[in-house]
């Protein structure tokens, strides 16, 4: 496989071909099965990756962070939202 | 005539603007500064870590040493954009340091994974895989597609150029495609 084509293989599947991009590199894809099997290959890794949850933080985890942070001197005082998170509504 | 509040999900720039107001009042010795910052990127900092090391413990006590050094540094951090980004490289600092203990104390990480058997099985497939690769494929790849953020941070956090950044990424996931081999077929 060319360089350019190879190029586009990683742009396509991280999606940041532009539409017209993309339609080429589809066309291109379609006329070569191996292209097209390793397109579909490199697009579920991202894929994988990208829906991966994660890690959890749980409310307990939070509290056990915040206390590892209290044991070595720090003075946490109550974090209160901030007024840009409000949204205000009469009465 | 009153008001009630309904606390309403903070937009990005609701968290820049709140995240400058707090790094002022940290820097004013307001003690309930650093709880707010904690509260903004308590969460991202803790994730990023566990994805780095592995296993909880590791990940809680780099995520609480990371917030330890805001508080140390309180008079020097500017709210210029680029706190969250000095936030992360601290963090990965902090992990690279620990990833050295452990392959010296060969520590196992844990598994922390949701789901059925089969499920869990295969997402620890992936992360073995990811754990196997170079540290620079393994970076980019975290914080890119597992952590979402952004091209541009995620090149100021690992101190290396957005074209680098993607050039490691392109190949990092083209390394953990390699590494998946016939899983991939159970993997999608």
């Amino acid at each position: 496989m060319n360089e350019t084509l190879e190029r586009l293989l990683d742009l396509y599947a991280g999606e940041e071909l532009d539409e017209e991009a993309r339609e080429g590199f589809l066309r291109a894809i379609r006329e070569d099965p191996s292209l097209l099997g390793r397109a579909k290959d490199l697009c579920r890794v991202v894929e994988i990756l990208h829906s991966d949850p994660g890690p959890e933080f749980t409310e307990e985890t939070s509290t056990r962070i915040l206390l590892q942070m209290q044991l070595r001197g720090a003075t946490l005082g109550p974090a209160r939202p901030s007024p840009e998170y409000q949204w205000p509504l009469p009465l | 005539m009153g008001a009630v509040s309904f606390p309403m999900p903070p937009s990005p720039r609701d968290e820049s603007q709140a995240e400058k107001r707090w790094l002022q009042a940290l820097a004013r010795g307001d003690e309930r500064a650093l709880a707010a910052i904690y509260e903004i990127y308590g969460e991202k900092i803790y994730r990023y870590a566990y994805r780095m090391l592995g296993n909880r413990s590791d990940a809680e006590d780099a995520t609480a040493e990371t917030f330890l050094r805001v508080l140390r540094k309180a008079g020097e951090l500017r709210a210029d954009g680029a706190f969250k980004t000095w936030l992360f490289r601290i963090t990965r600092n902090l992990c690279i340091d620990k990833m050295r203990q452990h392959r010296l104390l060969e520590l196992p990480g844990d598994a922390h994974y949701n789901g059925t058997e089969e499920r869990a099985a295969l997402k620890v497939t992936v992360h073995q895989a990811l754990d196997e690769l170079p540290i620079e494929y393994r970076e980019p790849l975290i914080l890119c597609d597992l952590e979402d953020v952004s091209a541009k941070e995620a090149a100021a956090t690992l101190e290396i150029s957005v074209p680098a950044l993607k050039s490691r990424l392109y190949r990092g996931r083209r390394a953990l495609r390699e590494r998946l081999g016939g899983s991939m077929e159970k993997l999608s």
